[in-house]
């Protein structure tokens, strides 16, 4: 499977909400944030962006602008808005928790087994 | 589409074809066209224009930078419109999420645009299913057909406890009916909705088989009614899900196919 394909669409959402969290950006400024800060190791269609973006100032997580520039193509400018700094926060937690427990099945250890293993040794000699 | 592989064709006269900025804007346009054509009747104009404006600067700021990096113009379109996404899948992209914010309070944001659609094509196509039998219901003509054989001979072709066709007209009409009622709405499906108009089928015939089996039973012991509900499962479905996808498939290819293609020096 390549590499835009496994970024999926919650995923795309939570780049965007991080990289507008930090500043004001239009679209393609965040198709190269994305790149820039991924190393670029995350690549994806950067057409996909739009819809997104679009989609996130339906749902008013964002909230776009036209900048007018003389003598070049007008931008649309992106903030983000309170209901996007929420949801940023939920999917920040999401993704923790699930490359968390990614992590504990390829390291190959359960949480369980890891306090058997770093907690228990100590209780037990405490308890001597 | 690979930018390479296109820009290496050689034109038909051998000749070298167009190169600089206006060539590469033409391109831009083109595609950009393509991008908001399948859009046009579905999506305001407002947001394709935004669309279309914000792809337009897109696309111009990366060609720019391909430019800068001594890429001649056109080269740095098509390279530009390669890492942007063929129109066929941005288009796509942007319908699907554009389904996902419709407005409020219609019946296509509660069931969705692709049902909808299924819905009102296959919700014809039981109604009508229903009413003959409804007619079969209250005018049967159970005579039976022989095609000219005699009944002990028509029964070893049709042995029981299969029924004998009828001379009733509507018997060969529903049965028609049944058997091209899918094919047509399932098509007319697939050509409406141009994202997941399989899966909208499938979900919609779930309801109506369910209803068309309740409506068959109280309809005993007129066997029509069930018959056609055991039909839908196994014809209606398969065919009316094939047919709506293919229909789908082969109007998206229609609407937002694009090949940045050179033009001809003349």
């Amino acid at each position: 499977m390549s590499r835009e394909k496994a970024l999926n669409r919650s995923h795309a959402l939570a780049l965007i909400l991080s990289v507008l969290r930090d500043a004001p950006r239009h679209g393609y400024e965040i198709a190269r944030e994305v790149e820039r800060r991924s190393g670029k190791r995350l690549t994806f269609r950067e057409g996909t962006l739009y819809p997104l973006l679009h989609g996130l100032e339906k749902d008013e997580m964002i909230a776009g602008e036209w900048q007018e520039r003389e003598g070049e193509k007008p931008r649309r400018i992106y903030v983000i808005c309170e209901a996007g700094l929420a949801e940023l926060d939920r999917q920040i937690g999401l993704w923790r928790d699930f490359s968390s427990a990614v992590e504990s099945v390829i390291e190959g250890e359960s949480a369980w087994n890891a306090f058997r293993r770093k907690l228990a040794p100590k209780l037990l000699l405490r308890g001597r | 589409m690979d930018p390479a592989r296109i820009y290496h064709l050689p034109t038909d006269d051998g000749a070298t074809p167009p190169q600089g900025p206006d060539e590469a804007v033409r391109l831009i346009e083109d595609y950009l066209d393509h991008l908001c054509a399948p859009l046009v009747g579905v999506v305001p104009y407002e947001d394709r224009m935004c669309l279309r404006m914000e792809a337009d600067e897109h696309l111009s700021a990366k060609m720019q930078l391909y430019i800068n990096d001594g890429i001649e113009p056109v080269d740095a379109a098509l390279k530009a419109i390669h890492q942007y996404g063929t129109s066929q899948e941005m288009a796509e992209a942007y319908l699907e999420e554009w389904m996902r914010h419709l407005p409020k309070g219609t019946l296509a944001n509660k069931i969705g645009l692709p049902n909808a659609f299924a819905l009102l094509f296959f919700g014809q196509a039981t109604m009508i299913g229903e009413i003959l039998v409804q007619i079969r219901l209250y005018h049967p003509n159970p005579d039976p057909v022989l095609f000219g054989l005699s009944l002990p001979e028509l029964r070893q072709i049709i042995p029981e406890p299969f029924p004998l066709p009828d001379r009733n007209p509507t018997w060969i009409l529903f049965w028609a009916y049944a058997f091209l009622a899918p094919i047509l709405a399932g098509w007319f499906t697939g050509r409406t909705a141009l994202v997941g108009a399989a899966k909208a089928v499938l979900q919609v015939q779930i309801c109506l088989t369910l209803l068309t089996f309740i409506l068959g039973t109280a309809m005993l012991p007129t066997q029509e009614g069930l018959w056609l509900a055991l039909v839908m499962v196994f014809w209606w479905v398969p065919i009316g899900a094939l047919l709506a996808h293919v229909a789908s498939a082969l109007q998206r290819r229609r609407r937002l196919r694009f090949r940045p293609t050179r033009r001809k020096k003349s």
